[in-house]
């Protein structure tokens, strides 16, 4: 049976008033007839009534017969902590009927799921056909809409550049959040993200001006890539398609024969948790032991869904990943996959030159790419030109990202000895999230639990 | 880069102020391929925007002069386990922490740290509060005096090595008399006094408040010129230190004022013993520089008038033994033979203040049930019960757990609950036969409980309990509670937290 640690059930928090209330629910004194079997954990809980909790270890899934809308709700994420923590109060018993019961139709309804093909294909040709013309008419639809959209946007950026940036200045954060607004419609999630942020640069201080300039540019580039998007090369019209927003699902990343496989040991050597449009996206990075390739793994959670746990940052696993197709392969899937364990410290880059080297590498195949990982060795944390930075063994000096809540976790990490820093370069600055010191792993907390 | 620089100030002003063609390097113009098709402001951007990607791709890590930390010493103590690591942070997030402090002197004791990435969350926890200070700095190996050192503000917990004694910060400094006062008290007055006319009046009270936790009465003579201090808060802080040295100069000076007060006269067959109380004359000069001031107890001198307030302070100050040994009776006695005369409570109020100070368990116990009352306005609350014996103490919680003077009823309860919460935080563990008498007047508190509800008043005294009991009882304390009854929300996690983060500790 797979056990999740502490800190793994406290990421299934839908919220941080969660993880409160199920640390409130962590000790096994709050619980009564706690019990668990090969699969399956459970418990009951007094709260204004007695609750029976009980929780899939598989999935993880929870059911609660207490009447919280949040999922997990606290019942459930007291009692994986209970397991975490206390596994020898957890007795294993024979598993109750009303446990039992929740399982078998769990297994049910994973049946009805699998027996349901993705896109079932009538035995009827006529409707086959007719189910086929449907689809191709929903997709040519969506690529009318987005391309509106684009042109839209192609206007609103030459008046803007038109009129200069200094105007653009003066104008409020409503004004890109509007033209924002309107490329979600169009159905060009990408590029309205990138939108979002203008507000944010144009306030940046010193040298705004050339980073108002470059997104702009960038964005140029994506609107050019997307009006001769027939013209270009297979990776590249992966990226601008990513770029601009066009999501693929995980079956079809997995079904696309582009799609590069790569078999490794991968080390999980970075995590970052963040807030976008009511939406938690969570970033993890993995690094091949034997490829020394890179990948980015991404999970989204809206509202009280619970993010996946499963990809533990200080552990290394036997896996295949399945690369989403860009010319600049990063963004990837975790197919079939064996147990983590701890992982020892990863191959890093010998110094900042090299990392940069590499990112130069992926920008030219993805001019697009936001935040690029960095893994350098011999790294030490200091102050330069009054700001926090890293300098490399060679002395090179990058500086640290302003997002970083507080360099001092990592200033004590290190204790004035070079470490092994993995973060994310985003071109000017570094946000660390990990540190391999003194012979231990180090995730940085991102303060989102 | 001028082509960039160029752009972007063409930018700035807008492409319609005729901003003309870029000159571009030509391999980039070259790689960009035709782009007469499209407008001037797509053709102006797709321009900036290969110029961007090319210096982005081009960014290179900056030269320069930056300035490092020394690093740090090499630890010899091993880390805490990852069950402890999960505990240290659900307490720092806010989850049970008042086991903080319990839990940080448990690591210390076993001679573990906590890992440095942690170190900074437990440096601002203990930043808040200067009790929490010297438990941050023990838990955190080598590593915490060198990250504190690092940051001013958590000088606090940097290295108490001498040779900071003369540069360090305030906290730092604090630290380092301290260190000296618990290994070598000549070399620590030595210091003190060499330093003393130079420091701050914030510094020298704070030195102050490290020598009355080692106060001695060979601590007598230095004190003695504290009292010609600049300052009048650092003067009236060394008269409060020198009242508890019985055989002090300034001792002997007040017993002498003391002695023409208080008159007593023995019991006869037919007569009462009694005791006489004269009020003092306006404090002279000696008598000033020795703190006495009639409004030393800013508002609440009204209560007495001024000579009263002599009275009292002189009584404070006045060693208690005197009167026992000069008179030849027991405080009950004295306190009896003070009858019903004007100036009684005022002379008890004295006594009182001097039992607390003096930490007399006889003097406290006959004050507390005595026919002449203190005024309790002059003295901390729970002070003269703080002074009893512990086994006093122990007997009168026990008893007000018993019988039922701890309860729903505020104005019967609250005293005593609040006198339990004083025992319980001053001490490392509450004895067995205590937490046990406790137990059983929650559990009674929540049967006789009208509404259903556990009264919110009484958390504290739950709180209390459960971060003193001995984490042993946890199974007496989870018990003997009625179902349908309301119990204290926190006590029962708080103890089994306590239980289970002070066991994962001893674990390998």
């Amino acid at each position: 049976m797979e056990m999740l640690t502490a800190p793994q059930v406290l990421a299934l928090a839908p919220d941080p008033a969660s993880v409160k209330a199920g640390q409130s629910l962590a000790s096994p004194a709050e619980w009564s007839a706690l019990g668990r079997d090969g699969r399956s954990v459970w418990g009951e809980c007094q709260g204004s009534a007695l609750y029976r909790t009980q929780a899939d270890l598989t999935g993880p899934a929870f059911h609660c017969s207490c009447p919280s809308r949040k999922f997990p709700c606290k019942h459930g994420l007291g009692l994986l902590l209970v397991l975490a923590n206390h596994p020898a109060r957890v007795p294993e018993t024979a598993t109750p009927d009303w446990v039992a019961e929740w399982i078998k139709r769990r297994d049910a309804g994973a049946e009805k799921k699998a027996a349901r093909p993705m896109d079932a294909v009538p035995a009827d040709p006529l409707a086959a056909a007719r189910q086929e013309a449907e689809k191709s008419k929903r997709s040519a639809r969506r690529e009318d809409r987005v391309q509106a959209g684009l042109a839209e946007l192609q206007t609103w950026l030459g008046d803007l550049i038109r009129q200069g940036l200094a105007r653009a200045k003066d104008q409020p954060a409503r004004f890109y959040d509007a033209m924002a607004a309107r490329l979600v419609d169009a159905q060009a999630p990408g590029l309205a993200r990138r939108l979002r942020g203008w507000p944010g640069l144009l306030a940046s201080g010193e040298h705004w001006a050339d980073r108002v300039l470059e997104e702009a540019g960038l964005v140029q580039w994506l609107l050019n890539g997307a009006a001769r998007l027939d013209a270009l090369p297979d990776g590249l019209r992966a990226g601008v398609r990513a770029a601009v927003g066009w999501t693929m699902t995980e079956q079809e990343v997995l079904a696309d024969p582009r799609a590069e496989r790569c078999t490794d040991r991968w080390q999980i050597v970075g995590r970052r948790i963040e807030e976008e449009e009511k939406l938690r996206v969570q970033r993890t990075w993995l690094v091949g032991e034997r490829s020394q390739r890179a990948a980015l793994c991404l999970d989204f959670a809206a509202g009280n869904q619970p993010l996946d746990v499963s990809l533990l940052p200080g552990t290394a696993m036997e896996a295949e990943l399945v690369f989403y197709p860009s010319a600049a392969p990063l963004r990837a899937l975790v197919g079939t996959r064996q147990k983590p364990e701890p992982s020892g410290e990863p191959a890093a880059c010998a110094d900042f030159e090299a990392a940069a080297d590499q990112t130069a590498g992926w920008l030219a195949g993805d001019p697009w790419l936001e935040r690029a990982p960095w893994l350098v060795r011999g790294c030490v944390p200091g102050e330069h030109g009054g700001r926090w930075c890293l300098r490399d063994a060679t002395g090179g000096i990058v500086p640290l990202a302003r997002r970083l809540g507080s360099p001092w976790p990592l200033v004590a990490a290190c204790g004035g000895a070079p470490a092994t820093v993995f973060g994310e370069c985003d071109g000017h600055a570094l946000l660390p999230l990990s540190v391999f010191a003194e012979g231990r792993f180090i995730h940085l907390e991102d303060g989102t639990p | 880069m001028s082509a960039w620089t160029d752009l972007v100030t063409a930018s700035l002003l807008g492409t319609e102020k005729g901003a003309g063609a870029t000159l571009m390097p030509t391999t980039l113009e070259n790689a960009l391929g035709p782009v007469d098709e499209l407008s001037t402001e797509a053709r102006f951007l797709t321009r900036a925007g290969a110029l961007a990607l090319w210096r982005q791709a081009g960014r290179r890590p900056v030269r320069g002069e930056m300035v490092t930390h020394p690093p740090a010493p090499v630890e010899s103590l091993p880390l805490i386990g990852p069950t402890s690591v999960a505990h240290l942070r659900a307490m720092l997030d806010g989850h049970c922490v008042d086991a903080l402090p319990e839990w940080l002197e448990a690591v210390a004791r076993l001679g573990k740290r906590v890992p440095p990435e942690h170190l900074p969350a437990l440096l601002e926890w203990a930043r808040q509060n200067r009790a929490r200070r010297p438990l941050a700095a023990s838990a955190g190996g080598e590593r915490v005096r060198w990250l504190a050192a690092r940051n001013p503000a958590w000088n606090f917990a940097a290295d108490d090595s001498p040779e900071h004694w003369e540069t360090g910060g305030r906290e730092q400094r604090v630290g380092i008399l301290r260190h000296w006062r618990a290994t070598d008290l000549a070399q620590a007055r030595e210091r003190l006094a060499a330093a003393w006319k130079t420091e701050s009046a914030d510094l020298r009270q704070a030195f102050l408040g490290v020598v009355v936790e080692t106060l001695g009465e060979a601590d007598d003579a230095f004190l003695e010129t504290i009292l010609d201090d600049r300052s009048k808060e650092v003067r009236t802080r060394a008269a409060e230190l020198l009242r508890r040295l019985p055989k002090s100069a300034f001792a002997a000076r007040m017993t002498a004022r003391a002695v023409p007060l208080l008159t007593f006269q023995p019991g006869g067959l037919l007569r009462r013993p009694t005791l006489e109380v004269q009020l003092p004359a306006e404090p002279d000069a000696p008598g000033k520089r020795d703190g006495l001031d009639p409004r030393a107890f800013g508002l609440y001198h009204k209560e007495f008038g001024d000579r009263a307030i002599g009275l009292i302070q002189i009584l404070a100050a006045t060693p208690l033994t005197h009167w026992t040994d000069t008179f030849g009776q027991p405080p009950d006695v004295l306190l009896k033979a003070l009858g019903k005369q004007e100036f009684a409570p005022a002379a008890a109020t004295g006594w009182a203040l001097a039992a607390i100070l003096q930490k007399d368990p006889l003097w406290a116990s006959a004050l507390l049930d005595g026919p002449v009352q203190p005024a309790s306005s002059f003295l901390a609350f729970g002070g003269l019960f703080a002074a009893l014996s512990e086994s006093a103490q122990i007997e009168k919680l026990r008893a007000a757990a018993r019988d039922g003077t701890i309860g729903l009823d505020p104005s019967r309860s609250n005293a005593a609950a609040a006198l339990f919460v004083q025992f319980a935080s001053a001490r490392r563990e509450l004895p067995p036969e205590l937490s046990r008498a406790m137990l059983a007047c929650l559990r009674r508190i929540a049967d006789e409980s009208p509404d259903g509800q556990w009264p919110p008043r009484l958390d504290g005294l739950a709180t209390a309990l459960a971060l003193k009991m001995p984490p042993v009882l946890l199974p007496e304390a989870l018990a003997g509670w009625s179902a349908d009854k309301p119990r204290p929300t926190r006590m029962i996690p708080l103890l089994d937290f306590r239980r289970e983060a002070l066991a994962a500790l001893t674990q390998p």
